[in-house]
């Protein structure tokens, strides 16, 4: 029997699949993985995606300097 | 005045990390990492929209200040908080910049606008080129648009009322308290330590007057003659000094005074209780400034030595000096130039003009083999008159005078000696020093230096450095044991005048694939984490990409790695040649040897050794693949190597700078940090995200899945170990970086000993000693002492 | 022009219903660009309609592009209509709309009309200074409401940047939109007719007639001198309330007995066009270069010469601000900063145009408007934000076999269902409308 699923399709770059894939667990929501660039969010509601988009500011706050992380008069 | 907005990252840590002794300021920015780290990676606190409001607050001072209404026709605004922006494009930007630079540290200074602050070090070391209290006042005020905030001009006086007042001067081998106002000396010998140090004047010559007890001298005006015929500058440009703009003519005081009207007071003390003296001065609010009267020095003996007819000194070079030889002595104090803009040759040219025995402090012993070829280029000295102390050539020092090469480890060990080593070490120890020059003197810890400084009696000491960082703790240092600093040059400038080659800067972005990121995300090790970035498929295609089209036309590569499987990974697989520790010193040499003078030999790779071991030959472009931490020391060191001008190719970027970064990982925040200094002198980084035609390239290696997932298996198969930077466990002589921040560095040596011992940490005279005693501090001396640990 | 447009967009019926007045022709006609202003005079006494063919000839060769341009302007405007000829051998022809023509021979002819009496002269009227400064100050209110969450804007104001796209409702206050951002961009003639057109668009056809043709009119009084109010009908006298808050007429308090144009609404249909923020005083040609006063540094920091509240707020918008002298602000332009305007719907271009376009003469000449590295980098911070594109729809998987499979994605792609598919795990994505077709198709050709 062919399965249905209603949801979102997500198209991103390889790093971001993998980001979203192992944040699904934590963040409780599940994902079909289909192949490099796509993943498919079951359900595919507002928060599950706002969720996604959180981590992923979180995760490119953490990875980007700014002045305003030291002292600012130098 | 400046506030201190410490990192927020920190804050548990500054207590902890501030008691420590460090070793090296490497160590101490580790530390830094490491305890992040430590506490479960890069945890940045994501600061909300109203945190960075309040943070770096708005400070409005539209109403406060007001506008002068000729503001057009000057070059710069100064806020009440110390901040002044100039214009590049005034038409007295170069005197207002020379001044500023004299008055206050530079933020940033790019093409358009820079920024520069005040602060109290800055105009310490204002006053100690000579500069007076209402000299500065007038000319801030002079060049300011606005209306000179009276919160500055408080700041002035009250940072230099009492500096510059109290001089220390070693004549004819006799210390001196000197000061033109004989009340200040007064009150100095209330103090119960400086008056125990006094001596009764044991010059037949001296003049004493009656009244006071003071010997009393006249003053001299020369300005004097750096060696090359060049006359010093003053301090002040004539041009700042008229005031053409309101048609005033104001008699200002020339540097440093004429003299010739001036009376100075003074008396003598005993040599032994010299540093007893200083630091008291220090916390009576007097710092004494060094001045050593070199031309009246009859008993050292003279060194003849001058700078070749031939050798060119550039203007920068002569400013810089000219800021040291001011009034006719000469003073201690640090120089800052970029790398390759010629400091060795400051260094020399102050030694030809001080003309006495010269000890030149190095980080390693090929720093010592650079420095002695140096000395012959330009300079006429003979060949028996320089020597060397090392650990593998401990040559005889010339008795007379002359010039004698070592290491700071050297000086500044601590354990037994060997009979020839302890024969010429108490050598140095002996001998009256005219000038001391301290090299790359950012690098060295703290307490390093004041082994190095106590166990030798220097006159005059010159501390020069490429990369002046200016946080707390080390600038404290380096300002009390060496000097202010003297002159820093505008890396723009340079670059403009041909003297630095014009660099191109860029950050190439590697998308990590998706196993390794996988990898990234879900291992828990930080090392393996740091091993992954680096491993990156994408990054290494990216660095063979760059290597193929640079090669291709024709540029001489230099591709570091601090982390050695990296490095010999990226090597082997490309076929390049690579150094690191454990590569002996004669196969180092070939395969430098190649790298200049071998057309096929294009590309090297190099570890950390290449940081300063090693005398890295001409390359045009560099490619780092790996480094460490957020260092912006290195970052800009590593610049350096390719900062020598070269002859402009079709007049654009003559070299090029690359760093490869692993996208989406904490590898991001590193760079970006590590640019930071850079950026401040007015350098750009651009961001390349894509390399053109990568993809389609199926001749680099890893192209294929399978070549990528093989690598990644090798990856996690490494132990922990691999992810980390190299331990150099290297030359004695060389002051070792990054070794292992827990353990104590031990140097396998006949002599054994450690690291820490070397630096006479343990049991060595600290200030902080007279924490207790003395409660009132300058605001400029507070921070020395508090945090300082108990 | 603004004016164009708008009145372009009429329908012939409207436009012919402002033709009636005259002054609307008037003003009309002094603001077409000269080649359409010489046609209308030459048509002005021609009753019948001339072929088209002839109009050809009042042009040379060389300037046959201003020629169509003009034709075209005045086509769009209904001034001048085209007779369609259906027969081979006549060619179209074409007329000054009548109802204009009239009209306008009889403005021209009667020189002698004024448009609203003049009030005596007192001592007590405004200066043009005071006018001037008045004007900006009131329109520069607008533009705060814009650029500034915390003012509040009177509601007339309000309603109209809500309706004109320009702000979006957001958590119970107001936001600037992207529209509206780049409104900030616009000159001030630009933007006046902007907020202006969805007035006139807020009012019932009637009123909207009466309320243009009032504003033409306006246009043809003298800067400095006041007029009765007692002239005016009801329409008018609220009409004129609402203009005081554009700072368009400058009234001393409603109840006053004269009104003062400013030089913002005579000028507003002649075409001129002054920048509000520089010395209005000196009417000179100002050139962008002078206008340009943001400098931005390679190492972010942006250095912008004004004391404008307005300009600062403005860069607020995308810059952290540090420092605010008497004639400098100063800021850094961080990825935060960034970050909350394009949380803002300002894109990365409108930011980069926008510094582009008001760079310090020194910036520019020295090659650098805007320093590529920060400009790419701005799009990159962009670039960012829109890593994941999500697309609502379904999914299948599990197919029995490969047939079914196949079947099924070419049946999708028939139906234009088809989002995307992945041979080698047999997975099918289609939008929404295509599940229940789907279903059908399976379930009747696989049971």
């Amino acid at each position: 029997m062919v399965h249905v699923y209603k949801g979102s399709l997500i198209e991103c770059d390889p790093p971001t699949k993998q980001f979203v894939l192992w944040i699904s667990k934590q963040e409780h929501f599940d994902v079909i993985d289909i192949d490099e660039t796509h993943l498919f969010l079951q359900g595919g509601d507002e928060r599950s995606m706002n969720a996604i988009q959180r981590r992923l500011d979180e995760l490119q706050n953490e990875n980007t300097y700014s002045v305003f992380d030291k002292d600012v008069d130098k | 005045m400046s506030d201190s907005l410490k990192r927020r990252r920190t804050t548990t840590s500054t207590s902890s990390s501030s008691k420590k002794d460090y070793n090296t300021w490497e160590d101490y920015e580790e530390d830094l990492e490491d305890i992040e780290i430590r506490s479960g990676g890069v945890k940045k606190i994501s600061l909300s929209l109203e945190d960075t409001l309040n943070k770096g607050n708005l400070k409005d001072y539209s109403k406060i200040c007001q506008l002068k209404v000729d503001n057009k026709s000057r070059p710069i605004w100064v806020c009440p908080d110390g901040h002044i922006f100039l214009e590049t494009f005034s038409p007295i930007y170069k005197q207002a910049s020379d001044f500023l630079v004299a008055i206050a540290e530079p933020v940033c200074r790019p093409q358009l606008i820079h920024e520069f602050q005040l602060t109290p070090y800055s105009l310490y070391a204002a006053v100690s080129i000579g500069l007076e209290t209402n000299d500065i006042i007038t000319v801030l005020g002079r060049l300011s648009k606005l209306a000179l905030p009276k919160e500055i001009e408080q700041f002035v006086r009250q940072c230099t009322q009492s500096y510059g007042k109290v001089k220390l001067v070693l004549q004819k081998n006799k210390y001196f308290v000197e000061s033109a106002y004989p009340e200040v000396l007064e009150y100095l010998l209330k103090d119960s330590t400086i008056s125990s140090a006094r001596v009764k004047p044991t010059l037949a010559e001296s003049v004493v007057d009656p009244k006071t007890g003071f010997i009393v001298n006249k003053g001299e005006v020369v300005g004097a003659q750096i060696s090359g015929g060049l006359q010093a500058n003053q301090s002040l440009d004539p041009v700042l000094k008229n005031d053409a703009l309101m048609n005033n003519l104001l008699e200002e005081e020339e540097d440093t005074v004429d003299n010739s009207d001036q009376q100075f007071h003074s008396f003598e003390i005993d040599p032994q209780h010299v540093e007893e003296v200083k630091k008291r001065c220090i916390q009576l609010d007097y710092p004494m400034l060094e001045e050593y009267d070199f031309r009246n020095d009859t008993v050292n003996p003279n060194l003849e030595i001058d700078l070749k007819p031939t050798t060119m000194i550039r203007p920068y070079q002569e400013k810089s000096l000219s800021k040291m030889f001011g009034n006719g002595r000469a003073r201690s104090g640090i120089i800052v130039l970029p790398c390759g803009a010629g400091k060795s040759l400051s260094g020399i040219t102050a030694a030809c003009t001080v003309k006495k025995s010269i000890l030149v402090l190095c980080t390693s012993a090929v720093s010592v083999e650079q420095w002695k070829y140096q000395f012959k280029l330009w300079s006429n000295i003979e060949e028996r008159m320089i020597s060397k102390f090392t650990s593998d050539s401990k040559e005889k020092m010339y008795t007379i005078a002359g010039v004698t090469i070592t290491t700071y480890t050297m000086v500044a060990f601590g354990g037994r000696r060997s009979a020839d080593s302890l024969k010429i070490m108490n050598e140095i120890a002996n001998r009256e020093w005219g000038l001391v020059l301290l090299d790359e003197v950012h690098v060295v810890p703290a307490a390093m230096f004041r082994k190095v400084l106590t166990v030798t009696k220097a006159h005059c000491k010159l501390g020069l450095t490429a990369t002046l960082l200016r946080e707390d703790e080390k600038i404290q240092d380096l300002n009390f044991l060496i000097g202010p600093k003297l002159y820093e040059a505008n890396w723009l400038d340079l670059q403009k005048s041909g003297f630095l080659a014009n660099v191109s800067c860029s950050e190439v972005w590697c998308p990590m694939t998706a196993e390794f990121y996988q990898e990234y995300l879900t291992n828990d090790s930080q090392s393996k984490k740091k091993l992954l970035y680096t491993m990156n498929p994408n990054k290494f295609r990216a660095c063979e990409y760059l290597i193929k089209f640079h090669e291709q036309r024709g540029d001489k590569i230099i591709v570091f790695s601090d982390n050695v499987y990296a490095l010999k990974k990226y090597a082997t697989g490309l076929g390049k040649y690579f150094i690191y520790g454990p590569t002996s010193g004669p196969e180092r040499m070939s395969i430098l040897s190649k790298f200049q003078h071998d057309p096929t030999v294009r590309t090297i790779f190099i570890s950390k050794v290449g940081d300063t071991s090693i005398d890295i030959p001409e390359a045009t472009v560099i490619i780092q693949v790996s480094s460490h931490y957020g260092s912006r020391r290195q970052e800009a060191q590593r610049l350096g190597r390719i900062l020598r001008p070269k002859p402009k190719s079709d007049g654009l970027y003559n070299a090029f700078f690359y760093s490869l970064v692993s996208k989406d990982t904490q590898e991001m925040y590193y760079s970006t940090k590590r640019q930071q200094f850079l950026i401040d002198q007015g350098y750009s980084f651009k961001v390349i995200s894509e390399l053109p035609g990568i993809d389609d390239d199926d001749k680099l290696l890893f192209s294929s899945k399978k070549e990528q997932l093989d690598l990644l298996a090798q990856v996690l198969g490494e132990g922990e170990e691999s992810g980390n930077i190299e331990k150099l466990e290297e030359d004695f002589d060389d002051i070792t970086r990054g070794g292992s921040k827990k353990q104590k560095t031990v140097v396998n040596r006949s002599q054994g000993g450690s690291l820490k011992a070397l630096s006479g940490a343990s049991g060595d005279m600290s200030y902080m000693e007279y924490q207790s005693k003395s409660n009132v501090q300058h605001s400029l001396f507070k921070n020395r002492y508090q945090g300082r640990g108990k | 022009m603004k004016i164009f447009e708008y009145l372009s967009s009429l329908s012939q019926n409207e436009l012919e219903d402002l033709y009636q007045d005259q002054w609307t022709c008037k003003a009309i006609l002094r603001t077409l660009p000269p080649r359409a202003k010489q046609y209308i005079l030459k048509m002005l006494m021609i009753d019948y309609p001339i072929p088209i063919s002839s109009a050809k000839e009042w042009t040379s060769s060389t300037s046959m592009q201003t020629h169509k341009e003009a034709l075209k302007k005045l086509f769009d405007l209904k001034i001048i209509l085209l007779n369609r000829s259906y027969q081979q051998s006549v060619s179209d022809s074409i007329r000054l709309n009548p109802i204009y023509q009239d009209n306008i021979k009889k403005s021209l002819a009667d020189m002698n009309q004024t448009v609203f009496t003049t009030q005596k002269e007192t001592n007590k009227a405004p200066t043009i200074e005071a006018l001037d400064a008045f004007s900006k100050s009131q329109w520069e209110k607008v533009l705060y409401f814009l650029s500034d969450e915390q003012t509040k804007p009177s509601p007339l104001i309000s309603e109209l940047l809500l309706t004109a796209d320009l702000t979006k409702p957001d958590n119970g206050s107001l936001s600037i939109t992207s529209e509206g951002f780049k409104f900030l961009l616009k000159d001030v003639y630009t933007q006046i007719w902007t907020l202006l057109i969805v007035y006139l668009n807020n009012n019932t056809p009637e009123k909207k007639k009466d309320l243009l043709t009032f504003l033409f009119k306006l246009s043809f009084l003298q800067l400095g001198k006041g007029y009765l109010v007692s002239n005016l009908n009801d329409l008018q006298k609220e009409l004129l309330m609402d203009l005081k808050q554009f700072g368009l007429i400058y009234m001393v308090s409603n109840q006053s007995v004269a009104f003062y144009p400013t030089r913002l609404i005579i000028s507003l249909t002649t075409g001129k066009t002054l920048s509000l923020f520089q010395n209005i005083a000196a009417e000179r040609e100002i050139s962008q270069k002078e206008q340009g006063y943001i400098i931005l540094e390679t190492n972010y920091r942006l250095y912008a010469y004004t004391s404008s509240s307005l300009q600062i707020s403005l860069l607020s918008l995308f810059v952290k601000m540090l420092y605010r002298l008497p004639n400098l602000a100063v800021g850094i332009i961080t990825r935060e900063s960034i970050r909350t305007a394009l949380i803002h719907g300002i894109t990365a271009d409108q930011i980069i145009e926008f510094v582009r376009h008001n760079a310090h003469p020194n910036a520019v000449n020295n090659g650098h408007p805007i320093p590529d590295v920060v400009a790419e980098q701005i799009k990159l911070w962009e670039a960012e934000r829109n890593r994941i594109g999500y697309t609502k729809s379904v999914l299948y998987n599990s197919f029995p076999t490969t047939d079914c499979y196949n079947a099924t994605v070419k049946f999708a792609q028939e139906q234009d269902f088809y989002i995307y598919s992945n041979d080698s795990n047999k997975t099918l994505i289609v939008n929404e409308n295509g599940n229940d077709p789907i279903r059908t198709f399976i379930r009747r050709n696989f049971g």
